[in-house]
């Protein structure tokens, strides 16, 4: 228990874990998922979802944010990397169309750290709003401080990836 | 809202293919009709008339799907559904396979998890989950089909 801000942590409570600057995947969690083939492998760890993409590099055009060719529209995983990326992508799950893709396959990996998890709403390629909802990461909340400032700064440059709706903090 | 009533309006909304212009370009019009609406009659009647247009004007998976794009523009999700169980399995039950697709995907989990999850049937961390595997949501689609059968 115990991590300080310095470095990864990856505990086992029900709760969120402590603050930390990255987070790995909760014990339980990576436990199940390296018994599933169809989201872990022992030789190359998560699988990485071919969904996931950069909100950069998901802008069209129409400054929209895409996902899979078509305006992105509903709830989606996203991940905020070591980089300072926000990555999402939808859940569908390649391997087995009866699952879904979770989190830690937005980087892939045996051991994919981030800075925040949850999910990232959109209303036809809009952002509507971000949320620290992620059942592998559960970083705390003051995760999300990092997700808005990077939000905020995204729409400086791009206000029309974003809905009416955006709040830009809790 | 000019003498209307929630069964005029709910067409009004739900009458229009979410990824048509005619659905852009009169995106901010609807969306304070969904407002007023919300502001003027209670939840659950409106509830009451979006699933009636779901049961009785969907007669296609593409129409389902569609419908399932307009809930989640109108935030229809952030609401306490009445019946939740109900309202995911129908859903489930109508798309059949299609689930299976992308969009069709991506919308029921966008909807049936805080559906879910406000109903306190789900956790906050259960976002990976798939939930026309939830055995709760088994049962009630083979309730339905058995019930078509009859």
């Amino acid at each position: 228990m115990g991590s300080g801000v310095s470095r990864s942590y990856s505990g086992t409570g029900g709760g969120s874990q402590p603050y930390a600057n990255t987070y790995s995947v909760v014990s339980k969690e990576m436990k199940n998922d390296k018994e599933d083939p169809d989201i872990y492998s022992p030789s190359s760890g998560y699988f990485h979802n071919p969904n996931a993409t950069t909100l950069d590099q998901a802008l069209g055009d129409d400054e929209r944010v895409y996902s899979n060719g078509n305006k992105a529209h509903g709830k989606m995983t996203y991940v905020m990397d070591e980089n300072n990326n926000i990555i999402f992508g939808k859940r569908e799950n390649p391997n087995n169309a009866a699952k879904r893709a979770p989190h830690p396959t937005l980087i892939g990996g045996k051991d994919p750290k981030v800075q925040c998890a949850g999910m990232i709403t959109f209303d036809k390629g809009r952002i509507v709003s971000v949320n620290n909802d992620s059942g592998h990461y559960r970083p705390a909340s003051k995760s999300l401080d990092k997700v808005y400032e990077a939000l905020n700064k995204f729409q400086k440059a791009h206000s029309n990836a974003f809905s009416p709706n955006y709040k830009g903090d809790r | 809202m000019n003498g209307k009533s929630i069964k005029e309006i709910t067409e009004y909304l739900l009458n229009v293919h979410f990824w048509s212009d005619e659905y852009d370009e009169s995106e901010e019009e609807r969306r304070q009709t969904v407002e007023q609406l919300m502001r003027d009659y209670p939840w659950n009647d409106i509830f009451n008339e979006w699933n009636l247009y779901l049961r009785t004007k969907c007669p296609a998976s593409d129409d389902v799907i569609n419908f399932m794009n307009l809930f989640f523009a109108y935030e229809g999700y952030k609401q306490i559904i009445p019946d939740p169980i109900g309202f995911s399995a129908y859903l489930y039950y109508r798309l059949g396979d299609r689930v299976k697709e992308s969009e069709a995907q991506t919308m029921a989990d966008s909807i049936v998890i805080p559906v879910l999850q406000h109903a306190g049937l789900l956790s906050k961390y259960d976002t990976c989950c798939a939930p026309e595997s939830d055995p709760r949501i088994i049962a009630a689609v083979e309730a339905l089909k058995n019930e078509s059968k009859q």
